[in-house]
């Protein structure tokens, strides 16, 4: 049972795509405290091209939680956020994209958002002479979910090698929680693929595009590697 | 343990690590397990106190937690079946809550 007195933000997820929606953002900033936004591979990248850093300088200085969760100021405002409003605007997290809306895909592959609670004295306004739809199509969202769909499937492929791991005696734990998540190596875009084009001698990447190509190859190759030391898997009876 | 295994340990520990990681940075892990998809959006720093409760029960296939508010679902997290698998009668589940990536004892403030 939950402590009396516990505030948990609730979230309806029934929105589509066409739902009617509209959201203008005033850049009060307000919505930029007290957040707990988590960043994946393209995000960081793009964080650090426009930062003029690396992923693995990024990482350090601005990501925490295991390399997955943006720093906030010691006032609870975001790490990237200035006198003038967002740091890093075009190229901001998913997270901030789509705010105030959530995202959520079910097991079925069903897509659905939701409003998150709005800060009491945001200066956005809220409408219905729109759609989800317009609203996301104006935030830019359609790379960051593009590229998430292919991380998704690579993720799945890890839990596919896991899961084989564990059939064949191997066992191993990782708590996933921000905050507290363990670091891995190969959430370091840059760090990845600079090691994966020395190991093969290819040109390194010329746009975010091809380090995400590359990224994902080479975190493939690994999970290759894996699997084929592996024991081949009973035939099914 | 020979040499063999100790590495593929070792290996299974980086891909365990590697999933958490990409699983949370991902949006997974507000949804749960790999059978579900992801959630993205900017999550409240709330926090709530740890409780501590002793489940048993012989075998489990899934494990979730449900948030329902005035009695309408709202959220669901899925513990990945890496971790549920492993639960033993007598064992326990602990539920802890961070902030900035330390513990939280008193949510209240």
């Amino acid at each position: 049972m939950l402590p009396a007195g516990l505030r948990v933000p609730v979230v309806v997820f029934d929105l589509e795509w066409s739902s009617p929606f509209a959201y203008t953002c005033n850049a009060c900033s307000r919505c930029c405290y007290g957040k707990a936004i988590l960043v994946g591979p393209y995000e960081v990248l793009r964080l650090a091209r426009n930062r003029g850093l690396t992923t693995t300088e990024l990482l350090a200085a601005c990501v925490e939680g295991g390399g997955v969760l943006l720093r906030v100021r010691p006032d609870g405002g975001c790490v990237f956020l200035t006198e003038r409003g967002c740091g890093v605007h075009p190229d901001r997290p998913l997270a901030c994209r789509l705010y105030p809306l959530g995202r959520n895909i079910d097991a079925q592959g069903r897509e659905r958002f939701g409003h998150l609670p709005p800060h009491p004295q945001t200066a956005g306004v809220y409408g219905r002479d729109g759609t989800v739809g317009d609203y996301l199509s104006r935030q830019g969202v359609e790379p960051y979910f593009a590229v998430g769909a292919r991380y998704a499937g690579l993720y799945q492929r890890m839990v596919a090698v896991l899961a084989r791991l564990a059939e064949g005696g191997v066992e191993a734990e990782a708590a996933a929680a921000p905050g507290m998540g363990p670091a891995s190596p190969w959430l370091d875009v840059d760090a990845t693929v600079a090691a994966y084009c020395r190991e093969r001698d290819l040109a390194p990447p010329a746009t975010l595009e091809e380090a995400v190509d590359l990224h994902i190859r080479a975190v493939d190759a690994w999970l290759e590697g894996l699997a084929t030391s592996l024991p081949a898997a009973p035939p099914a009876a | 343990m020979d040499g063999a295994s100790e590495t593929t340990r070792r290996e299974a520990l980086k891909l365990a690590a590697a999933v958490a990681a990409f699983g949370t940075a991902l949006g997974f892990h507000a949804i749960g397990a790999e059978a579900q998809g992801p959630s993205t959006g900017a999550t409240q720093q709330k926090v709530i106190k740890g409780e501590r409760t002793t489940l048993k029960f012989l075998k489990i296939e899934r494990l979730e937690i449900k948030l329902f508010y005035q009695g309408k679902f709202s959220y669901a997290f899925s513990v990945p079946s890496s971790v549920h698998k492993h639960f033993r009668p007598g064992q326990q589940l602990e539920l802890k809550f961070f902030r900035n990536g330390e513990f939280v004892t008193d949510p209240l403030k």
